[in-house]
């Protein structure tokens, strides 16, 4: 029997201070409440402390894998796969967590192979070993100093028949650099990854429930939204088929 | 007796309808279309995987041509395919040969007919409508025999299996690789995997398997991967049991199995001495075991992963610094040119202002500083440093006349001679400096500039 009375302190900093900005201390009040309801079994009251430091700016890597981990062990697969995913785009390479995302794919409904659009391959390709922040600095490196490199040409055209060889190689590895890049940069502004969070979610061929209805998607699938029209978004799946859903049902990651 | 005979041919063409039947009447010439089909097994198990064929004989090939396979009811229909033409040559007529065959496994017991199969070519310019059907294909499906051990989940084929579990060492909450590798030929599309769903002390999550087809002189072999991740729940030496994969052989008709060995794992605890995955197991509510949260400690502070506005403005820097420096250079260099046309068009100015400076100079001074004059005004020309020793060599290039390098020569050798006169002796300068004069104005009219 789990005692409420223990939490009554984390329910009053929920209430208190839920949508205001929380201090350092309060935050390490709620992290120690969250962690006490995680292990004595009620994760429900575990995600909302976790939930309720993302929304109010204190999110990292630790918290979003925890907050997975309370979504996954209520069964809300969706929501858990959307908050190690969020996780993964910090730390992409943690093996505990890519472990449990391949545990939830392996466990939702939906089968989905990999993805066919070439773009989406691209940035899936380097997402599952860099974080769009790690990649954005290589190349940022790669890129000053080609630029670097440049100058010296400029200023030192005496020095210009020792730069060949350096610049065609730093312009090779910056072009690798941003083949890796733009797919990530285009992704995440037109084809964003999103997660079903809806238990099942109906699909219909249209922003619209007067529009034919195609098929069920179920919590856990990962999509790319590409559009969002009037609390409709329009999503692709891995395999290339796409379809409308209610907005309410799919969650950015 | 001879038309009972006629009669008996007759009948055995129109209800086999088979080419051959066809050519056997000399008098009758072969046709220009027609079909046959038949399966590779007339017998099979349930299960087993045989092949369809559907073949058409045809004078020519029209494009519009449409093959069109039965319904196969009451079996399981795998991949159809094409396989491509042939010529073959029947009563010295040549016939283009098209096959289409399709695998089959039969889902039950007894007879099933499978309907005919149908070749129609529409009517066109070139050809008449051609509409053909091949005769239904029997097949006496058997049962397998009763006595299949329990780990049999219905593969029926020849097969080969080999497992493999990667990394042998672990920590604990990491997940360990099993793959089953079966190669062969039969139903792999419909192959089971072993039932692993319930061993004790482990933790199983199959991944979706994957299945290759490839036609190997005429056969048909494949090859199915099933791949679980397996997490042990404690650390130490942990044991994962054996592993049989049992199949029917259709060709020696016995049942077969293929046993892995029980494989240890090397279970490492993990640094921060985290209590193991069962030892939760038991203090949880749950029977399941819930994943292990990580600590949070110090300041938190909001990471999204993506890198902030500022960052991408800084891309800006590295090429405004190298356009900065090429304009820089561009300036630098326009200034110099600059410089140089002021210099080389007020050149005779400042030898004129020089020389005129020179004429109530003591007669050493002169001597010295007219060769000053000369060589700062031939740099002022021609932008580059100009002396004793590269003088001439200089003028030359500049294709100044013979006439002028000779005189101003011969200037220079006067002045030097000034140069080296008795102390206190004055000879008079001041014809050398008219000349020059003069000298440099003439020179100034025939210069031509390089650029």
């Amino acid at each position: 029997m789990i005692r409420f009375s223990r939490f009554i302190p984390a329910i009053l900093i929920f209430v208190v201070f839920g949508g205001v900005s929380m201090s350092q201390q309060t935050v390490e009040e709620v992290i120690s409440d969250a962690h006490v309801a995680y292990d004595s079994g009620n994760y429900e009251l575990a995600a909302s402390l976790y939930e309720d430091l993302v929304n109010n700016g204190f999110a990292n890597f630790e918290i979003y894998y925890n907050l997975g981990s309370a979504y996954y062990e209520q069964g809300r697969l969706g929501d858990a796969l959307l908050n190690y995913r969020r996780a993964q785009m910090i730390r992409p390479r943690h093996s505990q967590l890519n472990t449990n995302i391949i545990r939830i794919r392996s466990e939702r409904v939906d089968f989905q192979g990999d993805e066919v659009v070439l773009i989406d391959r691209l940035a899936t390709l380097s997402e599952r070993s860099f974080s769009l922040m790690e990649i954005s600095w290589a190349v940022f490196l790669l890129w000053s100093l080609l630029f670097f490199t440049g100058t010296v040409w400029v200023l030192r055209p005496s020095w210009r028949s020792r730069l060949v060889w350096p610049c065609i190689v730093l312009g090779i590895v910056v072009g690798i650099g941003f083949s890796l890049l733009l797919p990530r940069l285009y992704t995440s502004e037109y084809r964003s990854s999103a997660i079903i969070t809806d238990l099942a979610a109906t699909v219909w061929s249209g922003p619209g429930e007067h529009y034919l209805e195609i098929d069920q998607i179920f919590a856990g699938a990962e999509v790319r939204v590409v559009e969002v029209q009037d609390g409709w978004a329009r999503f692709v799946r891995p395999s290339g088929r796409q379809g409308w859903i209610l907005q309410d049902s799919i969650e950015m990651i | 007796m001879q038309i009972c005979k006629r009669l008996c041919w007759v009948i055995i063409i129109i209800m086999w309808g088979s080419p051959y039947a066809l050519l056997a009447q000399e008098e009758t010439p072969p046709p220009d279309y027609f079909v046959e089909a038949f399966v590779s097994d007339s017998m099979p198990y349930v299960g087993e995987q045989i092949l369809y064929s559907f073949r058409y004989y045809a004078y020519t090939l029209p494009p519009n041509l449409q093959e069109n396979l039965p319904e196969f009811e009451g079996f399981w229909l795998g991949e159809v395919d094409l396989v491509g033409n042939n010529v073959d040559t029947i009563q010295n007529r040549q016939y283009i040969v098209g096959e289409l065959y399709a695998e089959i496994s039969p889902l039950s017991d007894g007879v099933i007919t499978i309907p005919p199969s149908n070749l129609f070519i529409p009517e066109s310019v070139f050809n008449n409508r051609v509409d053909l059907d091949t005769s239904s294909v029997t097949v006496q499906v058997r049962p397998l025999p009763e006595n299949a051990p329990e780990s049999f989940n219905g593969a029926v084929g020849q097969y080969t299996a080999s497992l493999e579990a990667t990394p042998m060492s672990i920590t604990l909450g990491e997940p360990v690789t099993l793959t089953l590798t079966i190669d062969g030929t039969g139903d792999l599309e419909r192959l089971l995997a072993p039932d692993l769903s319930e061993i004790a002390g482990w933790r199983v999550f199959a991944n979706p398997p994957q299945y290759t087809l490839s036609a190997v002189s005429g056969i048909r072999l494949g090859q199915k991967i099933f791949q679980w991740l397996l997490i042990p729940e404690q650390s130490g030496t942990q044991t994962f049991p054996s592993i049989e994969f049992t199949y029917f052989d259709p060709e020696e008709e016995v049942y077969k199995s293929e046993s892995f060995d029980p494989f240890t794992i090397n279970v490492l605890t993990g640094q921060d001495n985290r209590t193991s995955l069962a030892e939760r197991d038991q203090t949880n509510v749950d029977t399941d075991v819930a994943i292990q949260l990580l600590p949070i400690t110090g300041a938190i502070s909001n990471e999204t992963g993506q890198p902030s506005e500022m960052f991408w403005s800084l891309w800006i820097i590295a090429p405004l610094v190298m356009i900065s420096s090429g304009a820089w250079m561009i300036l630098r260099r326009y200034r110099s040119r600059q410089h140089a046309k002021y210099k080389r068009l007020n050149a005779l100015r400042h030898a004129l202002v020089s020389l005129k400076g020179l004429q109530s100079a003591p007669s050493v001074k002169i001597s010295i500083e007219t060769p000053k004059v000369i060589y700062t005004y031939f740099s002022d020309k021609t932008g580059q440093s100009v002396g004793y020793h590269n003088f001439i060599q200089l003028l030359q290039n500049h294709n100044l006349p013979r006439g002028f390098i000779e005189t101003l020569d011969e200037y220079l050798t006067e002045a030097a001679a000034g140069r080296y006169l008795p102390a206190n002796t004055q000879i008079d300068m001041q014809p050398l400096i008219i000349q020059l004069v003069s000298t440099l104005k003439l020179i100034d009219e025939v210069w031509i500039d390089p650029s």
